[in-house]
């Protein structure tokens, strides 16, 4: 054999992870990191079904989904329209033929009950979202929609429009596994997204750059790939491009016909030619292979792999597939820096901790709890979405999350949980939050809209109606909750006696080994389990339970097992997956 | 025998904190918990999400090229709050306009950085850390500002973040702030006794689990006194009915507990007013005015409160000219406030010309770190030049 030369060996190295030629050590560690991953987490059977899968039979399963993607939800009422059809319907009701205008209280009694209609369907559509994390077939779509959902964001608290958002919501479940470039299509004439970042108001004469900027620095290229002359020119090619009673619309008295010039490339552009003179530029897809890299990886990828993963992007012509496909079948996906390594997001948190325990938790309490521990979904943060990792750890949210567990596992009750009056906590608020800008802001979108609001006088009035409504909304909302207190008689019953006594664990050390194995996502060192030990013994102890007594179906060592995995679930090492 | 390593002494003074805190530590106005001394002088950080438009909220009425640029959103001159021949402050500001008459308010005109950057969030980065480089160039300001000060010697009340968002400026790996939305929710409200007896045993690990169990300690170490400082907290100031007001009232709490708090910072989003500017910034001009105003005579009941300096800043202001959709795009330079009891009020730096234009933005006057450089000195020890790098003049607005 010969001897290669130390440099030449070391430039082979450098060009050979371009190909994954080594295979995955495909095990129960490597299956639930996928899970964890492409999904939400899973028990321990679920892990052991896909390794008995196979690699590739499973990464096949996760891309074949369900067909459920449109049937189960759909949205009852489109305000905007629906406001029209009831004026006009009370109109005629109630005052015949007559041309007369509602009275002011007709008309808040109206704006209230759409108001009211309109953030109980955007309730329902967030239930029905969490409920398809924690138990659809069709995890990894939806791990996807969460992505887009942060990338290209807009807020309920700006759009004001469960249907829109809704509407939006429902475009990355149904692209969100297909083609990018077709999404930011899409995404660009999306009424939510016109209005969000304003381009509904972009016109030739004065041109609103919002959307224009955030396109380029956020969506495709990336902070400093790009000019204030390019948003500038950009804005201009978007011009008209506006939405009417909830559709797009192309206003061409609006646009800008005349000559742009982007990123270099000079033409008659309009908004489809800016978005893929963008999509096409070199920026791009290394830009979008390093946010999904880090989205499923958790950790900063190195410039070589970002190389790799933009070149299989363009290869695919930005369909997201085959990078996805790419990833998890790639050894290095499954590397100690990544493993276990990240910071379960709020959802991840709940929904995973809710997917281990095999548990059907009320949506209504994963949506406040991931409030309450940063991620309010479809009211991102700003316009950059959630920033994710370390971002989420706070003081403040690593003890509440300690305390979400234990109401989970029906340790903590909501009672205590909400041992104050959260209605007085104006930064608690799971279903309508800044009350006051909402309602005001609603009052002046009715205004443009079908003159619900006849005059100034009746603003102020009409404000503090429907703040006191919402607080009424927000204590029914909470009131379901506190109600459910111990909420085993949602769905199946948690129990982990049985999970021990399945296990055959006997011995406090075996008790540990399964329970931490089943909650958490990484692997707790000895020091750690050597304390948890001694924690469940002095429990079972002061259980009177005689050690083995653990996987006895007693008064006593449910009660008990529930107190211990509340300890595990609060520890440091719960809070990465 | 080696030296303790930084994480040994770390670690055991949030034991001990911990284990004090545990002891039902409840903060009086006489009494000084916790490490608090009575020269403790804080800094309050205000930061206004979205980019401020500083046109608006110090008008240049007297500027006829203001009214020439501003039709939609313009302020006439019948409308400011006069503060001179040239400028009134947004017609919502009554409240502030007072405290500048009677000499505690310090308008900072024109403040910004050279090559300015129109992204939200690069621009953050360069406020968040007193740097062009942003989070390349390491910890926020503030945690710089720690290391600076204070070195190893680590107290977990020493900065808190209050409501949620929490800003670069406060990241720190040595000196990590707290921070919490709802303060009755701050703690654990079962298990806290195991969960310290696993950290005193657990063995090291790197990365994100080390991250994790030093946020857990500093979350042990400052339950206790943050969460009865602020749920005890007694006040006759009526501070407004919403989230800014509370999260400030928190704030007075930390400030006048004497916890030994020296940097807190609140947050007011909804700044990026792309259209319908003129209403939505009077709105949040009023709550500006409000819940400021309040805070500021709050902090008049301890002798901590008294020497606090609050500075509200943004990440830029808006362009000079308006959009089609009755707002502004993102701009570069723009005003800052200074108050507090040691504050000399008045207008500070030069109005930044609305004719000589950087693309059709404000080209800034005053580096915003002399403003960060000056609130140092006033309340720090340590040398500016340590934190941010380079040594800025002061303004002069402390007395």
């Amino acid at each position: 054999m010969h001897r290669i030369p130390l440099f030449l060996a070391v430039a082979a190295v450098a060009v050979q992870p371009l190909v994954a030629q080594e295979r995955v050590d495909w095990n129960a560690r490597a299956a639930e990191h996928l899970i964890n991953r492409a999904g939400f987490g899973a028990t321990p059977e679920e892990v052991e079904r896909a390794v008995d899968l196979g690699l590739e039979a499973y990464v096949d399963e996760l891309f074949r989904g369900d067909d459920h993607i449109h049937e189960p939800y759909y949205t009852r009422v489109r305000r905007r329209g629906a406001l029209r059809d009831r004026l006009a319907d009370m109109e005629s009701s109630e005052m015949g033929a007559v041309d007369m205008e509602l009275d002011d209280e007709s008309r808040r009694d109206l704006a209230r009950e759409i108001r009211r209609d309109d953030y109980d369907q955007l309730r329902d559509f967030l239930s029905w979202w969490v409920e398809r994390m924690i138990e659809g077939d069709d995890p990894l779509r939806e791990r996807m929609t969460l992505f887009w959902h942060g990338h290209f964001t807009s807020s309920m608290d700006d759009v004001k429009n469960s249907h829109e958002m809704i509407v939006q919501n429902q475009l990355f479940r149904t692209h969100g596994l297909g083609s990018f470039r077709q999404l930011v299509h899409e995404i660009a004439r999306d009424p939510a997204m016109l209005e969000y970042l304003d381009n509904d108001a972009n016109r030739s004469k004065k041109p609103n750059e919002n959307f224009a900027r955030e396109l380029m620095e956020l969506f495709t290229l990336g902070e400093g790939h790009y000019t204030e002359d390019d948003v500038k020119e950009a804005a201009r090619a978007f011009t008209g491009w506006t939405d009417d009673d909830g559709r797009f619309r192309f206003s061409r008295r609006d646009h800008d016909y005349k000559q742009k010039t982007v990123l270099g490339v000079t033409g008659l552009l309009d908004g489809d030619d800016v978005i893929d003179v963008l999509i096409d530029s070199e920026h791009c897809a290394p830009f979008l292979a390093r946010k999904l890299l880090v989205w499923f990886e958790g950790a900063e990828p190195s410039d070589e792999r970002v190389e790799r993963y933009a070149e299989v992007l363009c290869e695919a012509d930005f369909e997201v597939a085959p990078l996805l496909r790419a990833l998890f079948i790639d050894p290095a996906f499954y590397r100690d820096e990544v493993l276990g390594a990240r910071i379960a997001g709020p959802i991840d948190f709940l929904v995973g901790t809710a997917r281990r325990l095999d548990m059907e938790p009320p949506p209504a309490l994963v949506l406040l709890g991931s409030s309450m521990l940063g991620q309010r979904l479809l009211f991102p943060p700003n316009v950059k979405g959630w920033e994710g990792g370390r971002a989420w750890i706070t003081t403040g949210t690593l003890m509440q999350r300690g305390n979400l567990a234990g109401v989970l596992l029906g340790e903590v009750s909501m009672d205590d949980f909400l041992d104050y009056d959260p209605l007085e906590d104006p930064t608690l608020n799971p279903f309508g939050d800044s009350m006051e800008a909402a309602s005001a802001g609603e009052m002046g979108a009715m205004d443009e809209m079908g003159e619900v609001v006849a005059s100034d006088e009746v603003d102020a009035d009409a404000e503090q109606n429907a703040r006191r409504e919402e607080r009424e909304r927000e204590r029914r909302a909470l009131g379901e909750l506190r109600g459910l207190r111990r909420f085993d008689h949602v769905g199946r019953r948690i129990n982990l006696t049985a999970v021990v006594r399945d296990a055959r664990a006997e011995s406090d050390a075996e008790v540990v080994e399964v329970l931490c194995e089943r909650l958490l996502a990484i692997e707790a060192d000895a020091a750690t389990k050597a304390s948890l030990v001694e924690v469940l013994r002095a429990d079972r102890e002061a259980s009177g339970l005689a050690e083995g007594g653990s996987s006895q179906r007693t008064w006593a060592s449910e009660p008990m097992l529930r107190r211990f995995a509340h300890v595990v679930l609060s520890l440091p090492e719960a809070q990465l997956h | 025998m080696t030296l303790p390593s930084r994480a040994f002494d770390r670690r055991a003074f949030l034991a001990r904190a911990g284990a004090l805190s545990g002891l039902s530590v409840l903060p009086s106005f006489g009494g000084a918990p916790c490490g608090a001394r009575d020269d403790d002088r804080a800094l309050v950080l205000i930061q206004l999400s979205g980019g401020n438009d500083g046109l608006s909220m110090v008008v240049p009425y007297g500027d006829d090229v203001y009214h020439a640029a501003r039709k939609s959103t313009r302020w006439k001159a019948d409308d400011v709050l006069k503060l001179d021949e040239y400028r009134g402050l947004n017609p919502a500001l009554g409240r502030l306009r007072e405290r500048y008459d009677n000499g505690g308010l310090a308008i900072v005109e024109g403040a910004g950085y050279p090559q300015p950057n129109r992204s939200h969030f690069k621009s953050l980065e360069i406020w968040h850390t007193a740097d062009a480089g942003g989070r390349n160039a390491g910890d926020g300001w503030i945690g710089k500002l720690c290391a600076a000060e204070f070195g190893n010697d680590v107290a977990p009340n020493r900065v808190v973040h209050v409501g949620s968002n929490m800003p670069y400026s406060v990241q720190s790996t040595a000196h990590p702030a707290a921070a919490f939305t709802a303060p009755a929710g701050y703690r654990w409200i079962k298990n806290a006794d195991s969960l310290a007896e696993l950290d005193r045993n657990a063995t090291g690990r790197d990365g994100a689990l080390a991250f994790l169990r030093e946020m857990t300690r500093d979350a042990r170490a400052s339950s206790a006194a943050l969460r009865s400082a602020v749920l005890r907290y007694r006040t006759e100031a009526d501070y407004p009915d919403d989230a800014f007001g509370e999260n400030l009232r928190a704030a007075a709490a930390l400030v006048n507990g004497g916890l030994g708090t020296r940097v807190i910072s609140v947050e007011l989003g909804g700044f990026d007013t792309h259209n319908a500017q003129r209403d939505r910034h009077q709105d949040l001009m009023e709550t500006l005015d409000g819940g400021l105003t309040t805070f500021l005579d709050d902090l008049q009941r301890s002798e901590v409160g008294r020497r606090a300096i609050v500075v509200v800043f943004s990440e830029f202001g808006r362009r000079v000219a308006e959009n089609g959709s009755g707002g502004t795009d993102h701009g570069c330079a723009g005003p800052m406030f200074v108050a507090g009891g040691r504050v000399a009020g008045g207008v500070y730096g030069a109005h930044p010309s609305l004719v000589e234009l950087d693309e059709g933005d404000l080209v800034f006057t005053t580096d915003f770190r002399r403003v960060y450089a000056e609130a140092i000195r006033g309340c720090f020890a340590c040398a500016p030049e340590r934190v941010l790098g380079g040594t800025y003049a002061s303004l002069g607005f402390l007395a």
